[in-house]
């Protein structure tokens, strides 16, 4: 549709004046025009009529603002990586094509036409893709070529977008798949000895024959020795699991092969940090002296662990050992359980409390002390007293008339005994209805160590008390790690201040904001810094969470890739993390599949966008050539 | 006139021969210069180009000389004739005339002349010497030969390097500082001929670091851009720095050489005495082994025949060495007789046989006993030596001792379920012999020489070592490694705990055998009491030591601490450490294990008495209602504090260097040029300390010594002549941690528990959890 407005600047009198003007004088001159004419040819007489009658209306065409108005939707083209573009690509026909500077393009075309060529086609190069909105904010679609943008550049984008309340449309046209390792994750951050599992995925969509073709894994350590190899097919699942050797930051490699063939398709980097626990303090409260608590002393205590040990050796008469505790800070025991974040007990000791050690008990673990129960035949069978409420879910009756110890191999997380152990056979009663979690199983899958929250601390019950018997044959790892699992799980959490480990999926490369979080004992933290692989310390200050005020958060975005440290100096300590940012040249395959997942969820949630009214200018220069013409003809007429 | 014009011609030439010959003269005089001047210049400078110089400019000089020479100008056809006039008076002083114009009218002038044409035509005729030009050149060259001769002579002894060499002590400052251009080798060629007896071909290398056979001569040849007067090989062998480093003999031409037999493991540079030329290099040593004696028949150490039959020994041996051996016999002794009338008689029998089989030897000895003059009750001992060909000093092996006993008709062996102990051959040393001699060495250390000292302190440890396998052969552990003893005390991984009277703090350790002691001593501290007046009343208190916590410990072992079988092993277990020092003739050392295993010994023989009692009686399990109801009023309760944090210093200073190198490699190019802090370097010399240790059984590991060396003098990671050193490095040190052993740890989240949303969810989770009925 058209629209029209003569002199669209002037006052509405001047207007109609003009226009009065105009129709007098066109009239005024058609009358002497038939005058002059009306004794030739009538041809003659209408031809010249017609000329003036265009000549008078390319003036007031010329005079007027013409615009002819369409429904139209705002789009924009964002060229992203992988993004295929040959000659059958429209690109060059659009306006506000933007193109990621790093874009790595499939194809350029059979013609080799390279970005250079395509910038001056009216593409606009960006380094961020924030930077489409600098000079126009209300794109109504965007068209995303390529691996798309991840979720932290989503989150960038419509953080500057300036109406909310009506997010851009994307339309989303994903590059195809590269070969690779897909869907990676493992721990960024351990403690001594814990595993590592890393798994993945491989995708390879140039396979001939999908089911018969064998691709082999290897992953090497740091010392580019194989700890592990694996044959994995198209789009099969891998999982190796391992434990580092020592605290420090390592970098272990995943390398692919094709099965019977020496030519690395690909080789990736899987950095991980190893840390030193934390001290922690454990009492170890006990009916008689056994093996089982001995060891577990030795071990904890050879780390630095702060363990009271007490004994009861007669009636009334209680042996108490304090290992590696201050000496100025006296011997606490069960008298101070808020000082200790787990209890170990043997079943003969829990029974023997007080009703005022019960309550005492119970007041500690509703407030984030953690309990071990190490069960015996006695405990098994015996009733428990009506004060040990938390032990409601973790009642235990005996599978075996004549309580006879079975044999099983343990299973935990992923590691289990490689001999078979003695358990107490017998089954476990939750009589509360409580949300139990297995610990450590059989297997046959019957539960071996069970635990239960109970308020902000949680309650196990272990039906194996002779795991002293690794330690003596020699399997300390396993011991080690056995103990180590349980304590994760079962002991108060950590203190803070800590800086708080990535995620397990999460692949931080240079040039992207991360985001970095710490819990904090303080509301202010005033000396926070990150240390960049080229030693630089910059200062960060962290902003404290809205709806969890420990939390305190900020962003940094590295441009170096390598291992980043943050350190965290609070009052009494200072707490490190180590952590690794990839260049955008790692790990291909899963950079685009975080790329594209990330934009088709976008893409899928975006709704269509309704069309707005445009206003498009009418050129003149017809206006000013049909003038010229008739002004021409209509001299040569007066001419001859 | 045709006189005239033929005595001036003739006289002309003479002139002309006068010239020519004094110009040969003048040469000959001047070459002596030449030649001395050059070849001084090059003796001082060694510096052909110099020389010519010299001699050119000489030349030139001489010839500059010459055109100016007032003798040569003198030689003239006038001075002639005037040397005419003063050698010959016939010419009455008118032979100038012979050249001068005449005018026809001097008519006198005329005569004279034709007078003085007569003489000197008689003269020519007679060719007088007088005019014979007189210039010799004889003597000067002569002279020139001499000074030929001479510099000759000077320039193969070299007299002034000699002098500048014995000058550079005082002058090293001043000579460096006019010649501080950096040397480096050019070319390297080493040769190495490894020891005569061990039969194996010289080889050369062209590598500076080296691998080789104890006793290896190696010869290093170098040739060096920047020849200096003296070089020199620096080593550093070992802990040690060896203060006399090897001096390079200059070959000429800038040469070098040196020679050196290599007996050690270590490290090397070159230099010129003040700084370092190319780097470090590493020098493995492979030491020569002693040969590998292992005795296939009999196995048993004790091989038992029937008093009635007639008893034929076979011994056969296997016997390897890494090169050669030289000697291999049988020492054998014949015990006849028991308790004190027992007599020895010593002898040394050679084998019957030997075969080759896959690069060992298997000897074979075939005794018939009546023919060794023994009887029933006798035992045979014997023991295989073998002997390398290790120069100059064979290397000398034992095999453990075996026994052939012929027994006597009423001889019984007698096993039951308790461990009887008088069991010991005559042959074997008991436990108390071995601490005696022991002691006795150590006494005897300043009589005996060193390898006297070795030799007596390795033959009580195969002493020690046969009374290990006897005990262990009784306790089932002949093929055990004897460390069961060390495993059941502790426990493997369990760290060496250092006990602290945590009230004190005294830093005494307190031994693992008195356990009670400890205990004792914390009670006396906390209790303020008179320990002496409450224990013991009624023998509770001991029974508690005793069983309550064993080792300073809650660890009960109610069975186990007092089974002969443990005790034993214990036993056992302190003689493979005893043995260990003596082997390392260390006696000193040995000593406290030895008496630790004759305890032991003791205590076990009286522990089975006990034992044997113990195991007719099956005490009734003790029920909760029967726990705890005697008399207590005697015991009392404990309380004791001590550290015990792992010591694992070395693997925690090769986790800190592994760090550092891996952040540095991983990192940006700028942090592996960053110098190291002193705290780095402290890591670094640690590590190489390690290191250095491990060579000495390891000598691979030597190569790892001379990186860190290189990083040393470097002070970063950047090693210009060696990149792969420091990966290579990395990788070692990773294979040497150990595998990892989990640590106790809490869990991370990301909220507190005191945070009033958890505290207020966790009240919810209380509240809505039910509640277990009462009745029952």
């Amino acid at each position: 549709m058209i629209e029209w407005s003569f002199l669209p600047l002037a006052p509405a009198w001047l207007q109609l004046t003009l226009i009065g003007l105009l129709v007098m004088t066109f009239a005024y001159l058609t009358r002497l025009l038939y005058a002059r004419l009306q004794q030739q040819s009538k041809r003659r007489l209408w031809s010249v009529l017609v000329l003036n009658f265009l000549a008078f209306g390319a003036i007031v065409g010329l005079l007027s603002n013409i615009h002819l108005n369409q429904l139209n939707i705002k789009q924009a083209t964002l060229v992203t990586s992988g993004a295929k573009i040959d000659a059958s690509t429209e690109l060059s026909q659009l306006d506000n094509v933007f193109v990621l500077s790093d874009s790595r393009f499939a194809d350029f075309g059979t013609n080799g036409q390279g970005p250079s060529e395509y910038a001056q086609q009216n593409w606009q190069m960006i380094q961020q893709p924030e930077q489409m909105f600098t000079q126009h904010n209300n794109w109504q679609q965007i068209k995303v070529l390529g691996d798309g943008l991840n979720t932290i550049q989503w989150q960038s984008v419509n953080a500057l977008w300036m109406a909310p309340q009506s997010l851009p449309s994307v339309i989303y046209e994903p590059a195809k798949p590269l070969n690779g390792l897909i869907d990676m994750t493992w721990a960024r951050q351990l403690t001594l000895g814990q595993f590592q599992t890393v798994s993945g995925q491989l995708q390879f969509t140039e396979v001939q024959d999908p089911a018969t073709m064998l691709f082999e894994l290897v992953l090497l350590d740091p010392a580019e020795q194989v700890v592990s190899r694996q044959l994995v097919r198209n789009n099969e699942r891998f999982q190796f699991n391992f434990a580092a050797k020592a605290v420090g930051q390592w970098i272990y490699h995943l390398v692919l092969t094709q099965r019977n063939s020496d030519s690395v398709l690909s080789r990736n980097a899987v950095p991980f940090d190893v840390q030193s626990a934390d001290l922690m303090t454990i009492l170890i409260k006990q009916s008689a002296p056994s093996f089982e608590t001995r060891q577990l002393k030795n071990w904890a205590s050879q780390f630095g662990a702060r363990i009271t040990v007490e004994t009861q050796i007669s009636k009334d008469k209680t042996l108490t050992e304090s290992v590696n505790m201050d000496p100025a800070s006296g011997l606490l025991g069960f008298k101070a359980l808020d000082e200790y974040d787990l209890l170990v007990m043997d079943g003969r000791a829990l029974l023997a409390l007080s009703e005022s050690d019960v309550s005492k008990l119970n007041k500690a673990i509703e407030k984030g002390l953690g309990l071990i129960i190490l069960a015996d035949q006695q405990w098994v069978t015996m009733e428990k007293a009506a004060n040990l409420a938390f032990l409601n879910a973790l009642q235990t009756r005996p599978l075996a008339t004549d309580m006879q110890p079975s044999s099983t191999i343990l299973q935990w997380q992923d590691y289990q005994s490689e001999q078979p152990v003695r358990y107490l056979d017998a089954e476990f009663e939750n009589q509360a209805n409580a949300l139990l979690s297995t610990l450590v199983k059989g297997s046959k899958g019957q539960p071996i160590i069970v635990s239960s929250d109970v308020g902000l601390g949680k309650v196990a019950v272990s039906l194996f008390n002779s795991s002293y018997q690794w330690q003596t044959s020699g399997l300390t790892s396993l011991y080690s790690h056995y103990w180590q699992m349980q304590f994760a799980n079962v002991a108060r959490s950590a203190s803070p201040p800590f800086w708080i480990v990535q995620e397990q999926d999460a692949l931080p490369t240079v040039a992207q904001a991360l985001k970095i979080c710490a819990m904090i004992a303080e509301p202010k933290i005033t000396n926070a810094y990150y240390v960049t692989p080229d030693s630089q310390n910059i200062p960060i200050r962290l902003s404290l969470e809205a709806i969890n005020a420990d939390k305190a958060c900020t962003h940094i975005w590295p441009n170096l890739p390598g291992w980043h440290q943050l350190v965290l100096k609070a009052k009494d300590k200072t707490e490190q993390l180590s952590f690794y940012v990839f260049s955008s040249q790692d790990w291909p395959a899963w950079q685009q599949q975080n790329k594209q997942v990330a934009t088709q969820k976008i893409a899928h949630a975006s709704h269509s966008p309704t069309p707005t009214e445009q206003k498009t200018p009418v050129p003149k220069w017809p206006l000013w050539c049909l003038f010229i013409f008739a002004s021409t003809l209509l001299w040569i007429e007066r001419k001859y | 006139m045709q006189q005239l014009s033929f005595v001036t011609g003739v006289l002309t030439q003479k002139v002309s021969l006068a010239r020519r010959q004094y110009c040969i003269q003048f040469a000959w005089r001047w070459l002596r210069f030449i030649i001395a001047f050059s070849a001084l210049s090059f003796l001082f400078s060694a510096s052909f180009t110099f020389s010519i110089i010299v001699a050119a400019t000489l030349i030139g000089v001489g010839i500059w000389r010459l055109r100016r020479s007032p003798t040569l100008a003198t030689i003239t056809l006038d001075n002639l004739l005037l040397h005419l006039n003063h050698q010959c008076p016939e010419l009455e002083h008118s032979a100038q005339l012979v050249t001068t114009p005449l005018s026809r009218d001097a008519l006198l002038n005329r005569l004279q002349q034709q007078k003085v044409l007569m003489t000197l035509a008689e003269l020519i005729s007679q060719n007088d010497p007088i005019l014979q030009p007189n210039y010799p050149i004889r003597p000067y060259v002569l002279g020139t030969l001499w000074i030929v001769i001479i510099l000759s002579v000077l320039v193969f002894l070299n007299p002034v390097a000699m002098l500048l060499n014995n000058h550079k002590d005082t002058t090293a400052e001043t000579k460096i500082a006019t010649n501080m251009e950096p040397a480096s080798i050019v070319h390297v060629q080493i040769d190495i001929v490894p020891p005569p007896y061990t039969q194996l071909p010289a080889f050369d290398s062209k590598k500076l670091d080296l691998t080789l056979i104890a006793g290896s001569l190696v010869r290093w040849t170098f040739e060096i851009d920047n020849p200096k007067p003296e070089y020199f090989i620096q080593f550093s062998q070992g802990k040690e720095v060896d203060a006399a480093p090897l001096k390079l003999v200059n070959n000429g031409n800038g040469n070098f050489s040196a020679e050196r037999v290599i007996e050690q493991s270590g490290i090397y540079h070159i230099s010129d005495g003040l700084q370092m030329i190319g780097t470090v290099h590493s020098l493995q040593v492979n030491q020569d082994q002693r040969p590998v004696i292992r005795i296939l028949e009999p196995q048993t150490t004790v091989t038992q025949f029937a008093q009635s039959s007639q008893p034929i020994a076979i011994a056969r041996v296997q016997v390897s060495d890494d090169f050669a051996l030289t000697k291999v016999d049988i020492l054998a002794s014949v015990a006849k007789g028991s308790g004190e009338a027992v007599k020895f008689r010593d002898q040394t029998f050679d084998f019957d046989s030997r075969i080759e089989e896959n690069g060992k030897s298997i000897f074979s000895k075939r005794w018939i006993l009546s023919e060794l003059g023994m009887e029933p009750g006798d035992e045979l001992y014997f023991t295989v030596r073998a002997w390398d060909n290790k120069a100059p000093e064979p290397q000398l092996s034992r095999s453990q001792t075996k026994i052939f006993r012929w027994l006597e008709d009423d001889e019984q062996v007698l096993m039951s379920e308790g461990i009887l102990l008088d069991f010991m051959p005559e042959y074997f040393k008991s436990q108390r012999q071995i601490i005696i001699e022991t002691q006795q060495l150590i006494a005897d250390k300043k009589l005996l020489t060193p390898n006297e000292f070795d030799l007596t302190s390795r033959s009580l440890g195969q002493s020690q070592g046969d009374l290990k396998l006897k005990y262990g052969q009784y306790l089932g552990d002949e093929f055990d490694d004897g460390s069961g003893g060390h495993e059941m005390e502790k426990g493997p991984g369990v760290p060496d705990i250092h006990f602290k009277d945590g009230d004190h703090n005294d830093g005494t350790e307190l031994d693992e055998d008195a356990p009670q002691q400890a205990a004792g001593e914390l009670e006396h501290q906390h209790e303020d009491g008179d320990h002496d007046a409450q224990v013991d009343k009624s023998g509770y208190q001991e029974m508690i030591e005793q069983y309550g916590h064993a080792h300073g410990d809650t660890d009960i072992g109610v069975m186990g601490a007092q089974s002969p079988k443990a005790l034993m092993k214990q036993a056992i277990a302190k003689m493979w450490d005893a043995e260990l020092h003596l082997m390392l003739s260390q006696p000193e050392l040995a000593l406290p294990f030895e008496e630790e295993a004759l305890h032991f010994l003791n205590r076990a023989k009286k522990a089975e008495r006990i034992y044997v009692k113990r195991l007719g009686f099956e005490p009734p399990p003790v029920t909760e209602k029967r726990r705890y109801q005697g008399d207590l009023s005697d015991i009392r309760s404990y309380q004791k504090d001590y550290i015990a944090i792992l010591n694992n210093s070395d693997q925690h200073r090769l986790n800190q260097l592994l760090n550092l190198i891996t952040l540095r490699l991983n990192g940006p190019d700028s942090t592996q040029s960053r110098p190291f802090s002193s705290a780095e370097k402290s890591i670094i010399e640690d590590v190489k300390a390690q290191l250095i240790k491990q060579s000495e059984t390891r000598p691979a590991m030597m190569s790892y010594v001379s990186t860190l060396e290189k990083m040393q003098l470097a002070n970063n990671l950047v090693l210009i002549d060696c990149e792969l050193c420091v990966t290579q490095l990395k990788n070692e040190l990773w294979r040497q941690l150990p595998a990892p052993v989990a640590q106790p740890m809490l869990e991370k989240t990301s909220y507190t528990n005191t945070h009033p949303t958890v505290e207020q969810y966790a009240t919810y989770l209380l509240q809505n959890t039910p509640q277990k009925s009462s009745q029952p």
